[in-house]
């Protein structure tokens, strides 16, 4: 009987179990068809196209400019045909650039496709560096850096760019940039320059979310990095200056810290001041990942920039990486229930006060600049200038002109993490006061008279630049939407 | 001794037998309480859940969705009856010992609930993309606090 108790209960389960355990709804899972399997190695982004038809279409739409008049301060990419040149749109750069490529020709880029053919059309002097400014430019850096080491970073850089195979010699960001040719997961390419940086951070690449990914496949670009030089300036290396950082906590005060104390990182002079300077470039990642609203919101650089589509049946993220705004606002609705242009009029209003901040921060580091000018030209003179005033007036200019710059090449202007932009532009506007204040005392202690206005002579940097005598290109200049910068300028009004 | 061991283990399989089919009877019969305890209403009965179930009833197209078909797994009948037990007893808990809180939250068990279903229904149009990151990060809407209903509570 006790057998056939058990018996019951054994098959009473039987019976049951198939029953709660068939699942609730039986349908096949679709999966992307896939006709070919991507060899390792492959670069050709029509190859891996065959795979994945839909993002390399929408990738391919890189190569398509945007409206005019779609974005305010970002109009590289606009169907007008124009050449934007930054150094006209922010004349104060000019002055502060003048002495190395920057200052020569300084455009608005045109985006991924094009990224190798703007270096191909733009003065010389911007790849002068050499091979190391490939990096960010082909996808064929990785294993050029592996095979030629030294070679790679310091000799010329179209010698380098010949040694990519000929038909990838114009080619932009590519597939392999980004993804894996297994899976198609996220995959970081560029180990010698990003891996390093985030092991400066203590991240573990591992460690990392599919989210984070999601924007760590842009820092390998997006971000500031330094070049460093030999004795003999030729450039040996190339690195993000993130040492004493941390994960989502990257501040300009630490890069600031790092580049002026790295005396392998002077790769240009400034001719204003003769001062050899580190440089600064597009810190979007720095900026974005530091406690801005939208990263601790829980999004990354694609979900703006890349944001998923509709295409057919699936959701597909959307390869055409550009601006939001040059998207009608489509990546903000997904989450915000604005309308468009509600949504842009905010953007534009952010933009509008960190334009008038940048103008206001330029302009007074070039102010500074020019006295600092002054200030050599009296020492070269026999004055004597009081050290103390002028090793403080120096090191305010220092610590001015990398915020400026900082945040000058950054490029949503001041959308990414708008109160931190303000906050190192008022700094910015803070040092570069301050040091004018001593420096304009040091010289009329040492009996120079200093005018109230300031001639910043920004014809003379803004003319006659480089081999192709590049003129200021007029009407493209962005003036203070406020007109507190004129003010304070004490621009006389025609 | 053993036709009496025999006879208690008759008594047994009696009463269990009994048993389930009381319990079929008040599951499925006239009284249908597995039916009742899926529909919203009853979800909605206890006050704690009212705005919820108020903010649900207003909104768009998952009103025609169950509180169940998103809140409780629904990969296999095993899955969903075992969770519904123990998440029902948990409510039962907190409701009657007054420890609801005023703002009501998901648990990370319950997101991982909610993320399957959204899969579950959406599986062709997710195909292609990130599904670890949660829908409603994004499509905010969806959250019973942001519909709108819930704004004049």
């Amino acid at each position: 009987m006790k057998r056939n108790v058990f018996l019951m209960i054994v098959l009473s389960m039987a019976v049951v179990t198939p029953f709660i355990l068939m699942p609730a709804c039986q349908q096949p899972k679709p999966q992307q068809v896939k006709p070919v399997t991507i060899a390792d190695g492959e670069m050709d982004p029509a190859e891996w196209g065959k795979a994945y038809p839909t993002e390399y279409e929408l990738w391919k739409k890189t190569e398509e400019p945007t409206p005019v008049g779609k974005s305010r301060y970002k109009r590289g990419f606009d169907a007008d045909n124009i050449t934007y040149d930054k150094l006209s749109e922010f004349p104060f750069m000019a002055l502060l650039f003048h002495g190395w490529g920057f200052g020569v020709e300084y455009n608005e880029p045109r985006g991924h496709a094009y990224m190798l053919k703007d270096q191909l059309e733009i003065d010389p002097s911007r790849v002068g560096a050499g091979g190391v400014c490939l990096t960010c430019k082909t996808p064929y850096a990785p294993a050029l850096e592996q095979e030629h080491g030294f070679d790679y970073y310091s000799k010329a850089w179209n010698d380098v760019r010949l040694m990519i195979p000929e038909k990838h010699q114009e080619l932009g960001v590519a597939c392999v940039d980004c993804h894996d040719n297994k899976d198609m997961s996220l995959k970081i390419s560029r180990g010698f320059t990003l891996v390093k940086a985030l092991d400066a951070i203590g991240m573990e690449p591992d460690k990392l979310t599919h989210q984070q990914m999601r924007s760590v496949v842009c820092a390998q670009c997006h971000v500031t990095y330094n070049i460093k030089k030999d004795e003999n300036k030729k450039s040996v290396g190339i690195y993000f200056p993130w040492q004493g950082s941390s994960w989502e906590n990257i501040p300009v005060e630490n890069i600031i810290k790092q580049i002026r104390a790295d005396e392998t990182v002077r790769e240009w002079t400034q001719k204003v001041t003769g001062y050899k300077m580190p440089f600064m470039r597009h810190a979007e990642f720095e900026l974005f990942s530091l406690n801005s609203v939208h990263w601790k919101a829980g999004a990354a650089c694609a979900d703006c920039h890349m944001p998923y589509t509709k295409v057919g049946a699936v959701k597909a993220s959307n390869h055409r990486v550009t601006s939001p705004l040059k998207e009608d606002m489509k990546a903000c609705m997904q989450c915000h229930t604005e309308g468009a242009e509600w949504l842009r009029e905010q953007v534009f209003a952010i933009q509008d006060r960190t334009v008038s901040l940048m103008l206001r921060a330029g302009y007074a580091t070039a102010t500074a600049a020019k006295l600092l000018e002054q200030t050599h030209e009296a020492q070269a003179a026999g004055k004597k200038i009081d050290p103390e005033f002028y090793e403080k007036a120096k090191d305010f200019y220092m610590e001015a002109f990398f915020r400026t710059l900082y945040i000058g090449g950054e490029n949503s202007t001041g959308f990414h993490n708008p109160t931190e932009a303000g906050r190192i532009l008022g700094d910015a506007v803070g040092f570069a006061g301050k040091s004018e204040a001593l420096l304009r005392q040091a010289l009329t202690k040492a009996g120079v008279d200093v005018p109230m206005v300031v001639d910043l002579e920004l014809d003379k940097y803004l003319n006659n630049r480089g081999k192709k005598n590049l003129m200021a290109q007029p009407g493209v200049e962005f003036k203070d939407p406020y007109g507190i910068t004129d003010r304070i300028l004490m621009v006389k009004k025609m | 001794m053993g036709v009496r061991k025999g006879r208690v283990g008759l008594y047994v399989s009696l009463v269990f037998g009994v048993l389930v089919v009381v319990s079929v009877f008040f599951m499925l019969g006239p009284p249908q309480l597995l039916a009742r305890s899926e529909a919203p209403v009853f979800c909605g009965g206890c006050h704690v859940m009212e705005s919820q179930f108020d903010a649900w009833s207003h909104a768009g197209a998952h009103r025609r969705g169950r509180c169940v078909d998103c809140h409780l797994p629904n990969e296999n009948m095993a899955a969903h009856y075992i969770w519904k037990a123990i998440d029902g007893m948990k409510d039962v808990g907190f409701f009657y010992s007054g420890l609801a809180p005023d703002h009501i939250r998901i648990t990370d068990h319950g997101r991982e609930v909610l993320q399957a279903n959204c899969i579950r229904c959406h599986e062709t149009t997710v195909s292609m993309i990130d599904q670890e990151r949660q829908c409603w990060d994004c499509h905010r809407r969806l959250a019973h606090r942001r519909t709108g209903a819930m704004a004049t509570l």
